[in-house]
């Protein structure tokens, strides 16, 4: 277990270097931006007190600078928030994102997994169509869409929840329960698919011949292979979740970490750029290895692979 | 939907129903099998490709259902259990009738019986093993675990006691260190080892009838014989009855008592093991034993059944083998006053008219099976 | 149960023939189905030795095939409007027209919309003629009412569903052609290259899909209107779905290259290798038709997608140029002009409306189309 995990995390790290400097390739090449001279409309001066200020005399030097300040944990100033370091930004938008997110996640777990599971049981009756339309219907509705009606219900007429902003647990479900749709229904896509596929295998036959009934057959033989899609499909939703959504959070008003990857975009910011990127990619490559540990736990063929 | 139903029931009667059962011998009863029908959906249509089955098996007796890849020998025994998909194959009719329920003396009709009673008699009164050893076994739970469920799914025996019966189930079939084996997940057994793991957990629960799905054919030939031994063995030591489903006749002939021969979804011949493998009767087991190596002496040649088995939405009115059948060629050649025909699809020429059209007399299309000597039924007009 | 010598010549005829008549003939079928017996059996059910076509199997599934038949008749009427459209989805009225609900009857006095389409298009203006001409479609113009510059929304909705299935088909074939190509090339190369490609990918994929998308867009829009010679607004469309297409040939990539692993290993495609066919030629005669049909479905997939995408670009408000309407713009106008005031219901209810009816009828055909060409899934 040990070694695998290590091999793990070295390789994530390896990746997240290779984003990096696939992100910083993008930034310096994009036109423009800070590092190309002429492209701006400011005079001389300016822009080389600018490039000094913020570190960036030569594109490498900052690539190397940059690198080592978020080994250090520090991302530098903004370019666009002249006023905040991306430190300040990542730390007042994160934990705000990944709460929504983490629920958001835990929402569609909790309704796309039972879906799945019912519409592959129930294969081929109303049940299995009403699963699907409310997949295809998940995946289909943009999240504006979605969280503008739910807003309009919940907050402007039947007045449960706030309309917007952020501050107490009440702000948490809407925008949580929005965001968690997409991930319903491909959860459930996932868990339906899975569950097909091993309900028509061999040892599920064995365990009909032993005599079990057919909620252990679904529930203990039959779903916990046909969980594993959904586990390591999870690992990338989480990041993704949790690194907030701009859509969500504009609709919300939530000051989220997802305006930051849009804004930071949008106004070319390096150290925006670079930080948000490196925020996700770390989430990401840690949730990976995470669900590669649940992986190998739950599947013992994997455990001795390893 | 609609139109599904009607098809079904639309399906022609079983040929001979009725006195199909006359044939079966019986000792002590365990399981009647009655007039098996079974068909599989095709589109709208549905194919028949067990017709009319009857087969006995007594109490401690080993039986063999022998018969080419796709003649509907495993759809028999699975459909014994019960142990079909929804929506996939039904039995149109027949009867299971098993002579051990545990709650009463009276015999159950399994075809019939409520999903909750078959599921108390499955593992616990009628055990099954299947073909594919690989992945009969859940891949994510230890063998165990698994063979205690079996335990624990009947009330059996429970945790630490169902453990230790495992332990000593595990030994019992052969397997070395099962004190360390049993915590081992499936993926760690040979293909050999799993199926003696599947004949162990088949066994936990003490049962009567153990149903073994072409227990050997994925594995390698001495791994084979000792399983055929192994079931043997247990056979003795627990009286069980024994049906073994399998398409090398050659591998049944020290482990039956009897045997039964199929052909595309019927019984062709049956009769003691001994007798059939020494004396087949039906041309169609002559053809299969003079193609097994082996048993008689080797030939520069082996000889081989002429055509091939059709398949089930194909199979041919009358005798389902005279296609095939050098029996009835010879037939023609020997007795010129006979009816002939030329079935356009037979790989052997003409054939006496009664093999494709049945006896115009009796008003029956197929053969039935009938008591050619003591002991010996074959469904065959001609021997 | 006793045939005569002649009944069952002719039977036998029907069982030779039997595959034939199935695959052709469906009455026939249906009418044999009622007369079950115990030879007609084997005739009867024949047709399981035919293996169903992919087509065959999408069109017994009900569902799909609905969705094909809405889309296709909206496709339809987007055409045949598409004339009316291109000459009344730009014209204003800002002092009569702005955000007027739906009505049967124009709620704008012809005479300032034959003004501003006369402005639009300073070739038209002359006879009564032409000006009547100009005036047709006129009645439309109120049917699902006026947004806040006072443009026909029934006008824009329309040309909006073509721009918005034309970004995702051109997305679509970006992904085919980088995806493809690049999961081909990675399984067919193998080795230390194979590994290389398939970590470019897992290193894309780390990138967050917005910023990737705004990067390239911005990084894509000089060169390309450069490249159309300045025209700005057919630039705006291309970027979009190059810019979409570009991040979404992943998993395109990914499943290419499964397949072409798992067909190299096919009996096949080693017996052509065995008997001394060239690379190429394998890839062609032997692989090619055996990738179509993932290829066929993951690229329908990346059409939803990139409407869906498009949409959240549009929100963002860095969608299609300005005055081009898309249904993601559409929708995301209406919602953002609810969000301030309540109300106006016909800004949000048809765009999105739309929307939402386009994606599902699109989900639902690619997952049709999917379960027909891999039942298995």
């Amino acid at each position: 277990m040990m070694p695998m995990l290590v091999r793990r995390l070295f390789w994530g790290a390896v990746t997240i270097a290779c984003i990096y400097t696939l992100t910083f390739l993008m930034v310096i090449t994009v036109p423009g931006n800070p590092f190309r001279q002429s492209e701006r409309n400011m005079p001389p001066e300016a822009e080389r007190a600018l490039r000094v200020r913020y570190n960036m005399d030569d594109n490498w030097s900052y690539f190397v600078e940059f690198l080592s300040g978020a080994v250090r944990g520090d991302f530098g100033p903004s370019f666009t928030y002249s006023d905040w370091t991306c430190n300040q930004i990542i730390s007042e938008a994160f934990p705000i994102s990944a709460m929504i997110g983490l629920l958001a996640i835990l929402i569609a777990i909790v309704i796309g997994v039972p879906t799945g599971v019912i519409a592959a049981t129930k294969r081929d009756t109303a049940w299995d169509f009403g699963a699907l339309a409310l997949v295809l219907v998940g995946i289909s509705l943009p999240t504006f869409v979605t969280g503008t009606f739910l807003l309009i219900l919940f907050a402007v007429h039947l007045q449960w929840a706030p309309i917007g902003g952020w501050g107490t647990l009440a702000h948490l479900p809407l925008p949580a329960l929005t965001l968690s749709l997409p991930f319903t229904a491909y959860i459930a896509r996932l868990t339906r698919v899975g569950m097909l596929d091993v309900m028509g295998s061999d040892f599920i036959r064995t365990a009909r011949a032993k005599g079990c009934d057919e909620r252990t057959i679904v529930w203990k033989h039959a779903f916990k292979i046909a969980f594993l899609p959904v586990l390591s499909y999870l690992g990338p939703a989480t990041a993704q979740a949790m690194t907030g959504s701009f859509v969500v959070e504009k609709v919300f008003g939530v000051p989220g970490l997802g305006q930051h990857f849009v804004n930071a975009a949008l106004n070319l910011d390096p150290g925006l750029i670079m930080s948000t990127v490196l925020v996700f990619s770390a989430l990401l490559v840690a949730m990976n290895v995470a669900v590669d540990v649940l992986y190998a736990w739950a599947d013992p063929r994997i455990t001795a692979a390893v | 939907m609609n139109q599904d139903r009607n098809t079904a029931e639309t399906l022609p009667a079983p040929v001979n129903s009725g006195d199909s059962a006359a044939h079966v011998v019986s000792r002590t009863p365990l399981l009647a099998v009655r007039g098996l029908s079974v068909s599989f959906p095709a589109g709208n249509d549905r194919i028949r490709v067990v017709d009319d089955v009857s087969l006995d098996v007594g109490r401690g007796e080993t039986v063999a259902l022998v018969g080419e890849s796709g003649c509907g020998k495993s759809v028999t025994s699975l459909s014994i259990m019960r142990l079909w998909p929804k929506n996939s194959a039904t039995i149109d009719s027949g009867q299971a009738l098993f002579h051990d329920p545990p709650d009463s003396c009276q015999p159950v009709d399994l075809f019939t019986a409520s999903a909750s009673s078959l599921r108390k008699m499955r593992g616990s009164r009628i055990a099954m093993i299947f073909q594919e050893p690989m992945t009969s076994l859940n891949p994510v739970y230890t063998v165990g675990e698994q063979i205690v469920e079996a335990m624990e799914v009947h009330g059996f025996a429970r945790r630490r006691k169902a453990r230790k019966r495992a332990i000593t189930l595990l030994e019992r079939v052969g397997i070395a260190d099962a004190q360390r084996r049993v915590d081992e997940y499936p993926h760690q057994f040979s293909g050999g080892m799993r199926q003696r793991v599947m004949i162990a957990m088949a066994l936990a629960c003490e049962p009567v009838m153990l149903l073994a799905d072409e227990p050997t054919t994925a594995l390698d030939v001495t791994t084979q014989a000792k399983i055929l031994e192994l079931l043997q063995q247990l056979q003795e030591a627990f009286g069980l009855g024994i049906l073994l489903v399998t398409h090398d006749l050659a591998a049944v002939a020290g482990a039956a008592d009897r045997v039964y021969v199929m052909y595309a979804g019927r019984i062709v011949e049956h009769g003691p093991a001994k007798k059939i493998l020494t004396d087949p009767l039906h041309p169609y087991t002559q053809g299969l034993l003079a193609c097994s190596p082996g048993l008689v002496d080797m030939p520069a040649r082996l000889p081989t059944i002429p055509g091939k088995l059709p398949p089930a939405a194909h199979y041919p009115q009358g005798c389902r083998f005279h296609p095939r059948c050098e029996l009835a060629a010879r037939v023609v050649q020997t007795n010129k006053d006979l009816p002939v025909t030329a079935p356009l699809e037979s790989a052997v020429g003409p054939v006496p008219r009664r093999c494709v059209e049945g006896h115009t007399a009796s008003g029956c299309t197929a053969p039935k099976l009938r008591e050619v000597r003591p002991g010996r039924w074959v469904a065959c007009w001609e021997v | 149960m006793c045939c005569t010598p002649g009944l069952i010549r002719a039977s036998r005829l029907r069982y030779k023939r039997a595959p034939a008549v199935f695959a052709t003939s469906q009455p026939n079928r249906k009418q044999k189905r009622n007369k079950v017996n115990d030879r007609q059996t084997q005739t009867n059910s024949s047709k399981i030795a035919l293996q169903p076509t992919a087509w065959r199997r999408f069109c017994r599934n009900r569902c799909a095939v609905t969705s094909l038949a809405v889309l296709s008749s909206l496709i339809l009427v987007a055409l045949i409007t598409l004339p009316l459209s291109t000459r009344w989805y730009n014209v204003q009225s800002l002092d009569q027209g702005v955000r007027r609900p739906p009505a049967l009857a124009p709620h704008v006095d012809k005479t300032p919309f034959a003004l501003a389409l006369r402005q639009n298009e300073p070739d038209a203006h002359a006879d009564d003629a032409t000006s009547n001409r100009a005036d047709f479609g006129y009645e439309f113009t109120s049917w699902l009412g006026h947004d806040d510059l006072g443009r026909s929304v029934f006008y824009r909705i329309w040309p909006a569903l073509l721009i918005s299935l034309g970004i995702g088909l051109g997305a679509a074939s970006m992904s085919i052609a980088i995806g493809a190509t690049w999961g081909a090339v990675a399984a067919l190369v193998g080795g230390k290259v194979d590994m290389l490609m398939m970590r470019f990918v897992d290193v894309l994929y780390g990138l967050p899909y917005i910023l990737s998308v705004i990067l390239l867009k911005i990084a894509l829009t000089n060169p390309l209107t450069d490249l159309l010679g300045g025209q700005t607004r057919l630039a705006g469309v291309v970027i979009l779905f190059i810019a979409i297409g570009g991040v979404s040939w992943l998993t395109m990539a990914r499943v290419i290259r499964g397949q072409v692993l798992s067909l190299r290993e096919e009996p096949f495609v080693e017996a052509a290798q065995a008997s001394g066919a060239s690379m190429g030629r394998i890839l062609v005669r032997h692989m090619l038709p055996n990738l179509a049909g993932p290829i066929m479905v993951y690229a329908t997939l990346v059409i939803p997608q990139a409407i869906l995408q498009e949409s959240f670009l549009s929100f963002l408000g860095i969608g299609v140029p300005a005055p081009i309407p898309s249904l993601g713009r559409l929708a995301a106008d209406g919602v953002q002009a609810v969000n301030t005031f309540v109300g106006y219901w016909w800004l949000i209810a048809f765009p999105c409306g739309m929307l939402v009816l386009t994606l599902i009828a699109l989900n639902f055909t690619v997952d049709g189309l999917r379960d027909a060409v891999d039942p298995r899934s």
